[in-house]
């Protein structure tokens, strides 16, 4: 680098990612909520006892949390006795759905299409196919932040892997797809540039239960420091 | 860290790739000397090819502008590294329609442009030779949120000509 020099960057990514881009709306032309940070209440009223509602909630939640693109912030709020769609959106236990169908999510929106209201409902109805507590305790966590998307005014994707396909499938582990992804970041966009939090916002450091690992990132920010030990002991081989 | 645990295309749900950046961009970028060993490398990065579903009722793009200031590890040597900062942007264009999922209920495809704009922190490598340049570059979202952090690598060959 002792002179100037011109470079082309052929940027190859490394996320590959499938072509699918299918992610749905509930409401045609919804914006979202107005407000980014929404707090989801819970009505355990309905629920069996070995069904802490709370603790799922709280749980499906953060993954939705996790998009870097986008401005959401949910969290869990306290008890309700209301068990319809409202504001604050409302989670409960509904042992009237029948069928196969686990839960049930919506919202609805105003005349400036702005969701103003929403629910999510797991099945509580035993004998039921779609039995909750048939299903294990990750699986019920899929279920409530699958319908935390249609609270959100996310519809169903056509990708297999998303979240938000019509059915569970074999997923048994909590992660977004790029449908999931874009989805989110296309309702709840951040822009760093006008006044929100920059770099994801320090707030978020707070109040964190951290799913992910450290240990990844400082071992690959160690990578340039082991490359520099290589080179300079080579180099003084070489001497 | 959410390098390996955040994106699935598996059945299962399990993770499965890195990042969250993928409408592919090409950037271009001019590296300016400062001093014997200190160099400036604007970057500019752009989807030459948009993602978008096969019907066509979204596609989505990037567009981004960021600044590197590197070094050398020693004055004369060939391995240099790199610290970055930069603007990036991603627009989800939405061109309507319907979609009836297997359980014939009735979803609508988004209708409008959304624009994200985020900050982008990045750390970077390279191998300089006589005529060429090879580098990895680490790219950050959401550097100051444990939450909503996640890691693009990049993989980057430049080619030298005098200005």
């Amino acid at each position: 680098m002792n002179y100037y020099s011109f470079i082309a960057f052929a940027i190859l990514n490394l996320s590959f990612s499938p072509l699918g881009n299918t992610f749905t709306l509930t409401l045609p032309q919804t914006k979202g909520y107005a407000n980014p940070e929404i707090t989801i209440m819970i009505n355990q009223a309905s629920c069996p006892a070995e069904l802490d509602l709370s603790k799922i909630v709280k749980d499906a939640v953060e993954v939705w949390n996790r998009v870097p693109w986008s401005k959401l912030k949910l969290t869990v709020g306290g008890k309700t006795t209301t068990a319809t769609s409202s504001f604050p959106p409302v989670a409960y236990c509904d042992p009237t759905i029948t069928g196969s169908t686990l839960g049930l999510g919506g919202s609805a929106g105003n005349s400036e299409n702005y969701l103003v209201r929403g629910s999510l409902r797991l099945n509580t109805n035993a004998g039921t196919a779609g039995y909750v507590l048939d299903q294990n305790y990750d699986q019920i966590v899929l279920v409530a932040a699958h319908e935390i998307g249609h609270v959100l005014g996310i519809g169903h994707s056509n990708d297999d892997f998303a979240l938000m396909n019509y059915t569970i499938g074999e997923k048994t582990t909590m992660n977004l797809s790029q449908d999931d992804i874009d989805a989110v970041s296309y309702l709840y966009a951040r822009d760093e540039l006008s006044g929100q939090e920059m770099m994801g916002g320090c707030a978020g450091i707070r109040n964190i239960k951290s799913t992910q690992h450290p240990w990844m990132t400082l071992l690959f920010l160690l990578v340039p420091f082991l490359l520099w030990v290589l080179a300079h002991r080579q180099a003084k081989q070489q001497i | 860290m959410g390098l390996f645990d955040r994106v699935t295309s598996a059945n299962t749900g399990k993770a499965s790739q890195l990042g969250t950046l993928t409408p592919y961009p090409l950037a271009l970028g001019a590296s300016f000397d400062i001093g014997s060993d200190w160099y400036l490398q604007p970057r500019l990065l752009y989807s030459l090819v948009p993602r978008k579903n096969s019907t066509g009722n979204i596609e989505e793009k990037v567009f981004g502008f960021s600044t590197a200031l590197g070094t050398n590890f020693n004055s004369g040597s060939s391995w240099d590294w790199n610290l970055s900062l930069g603007i990036l942007e991603k627009a989800t264009i939405g061109k309507g329609g319907n979609y009836t999922d297997p359980n014939n209920a009735t979803f609508t495809y988004p209708s409008s442009t959304a624009l994200a704009k985020i900050i982008t922190t990045g750390v970077g490598i390279g191998y300089e030779s006589e005529a060429f340049r090879f580098g990895t570059d680490a790219i950050f979202f959401g550097l100051m949120n444990s939450k909503k952090r996640s890691l693009n690598l990049m993989l980057t060959l430049a080619w030298k000509g005098r200005m």
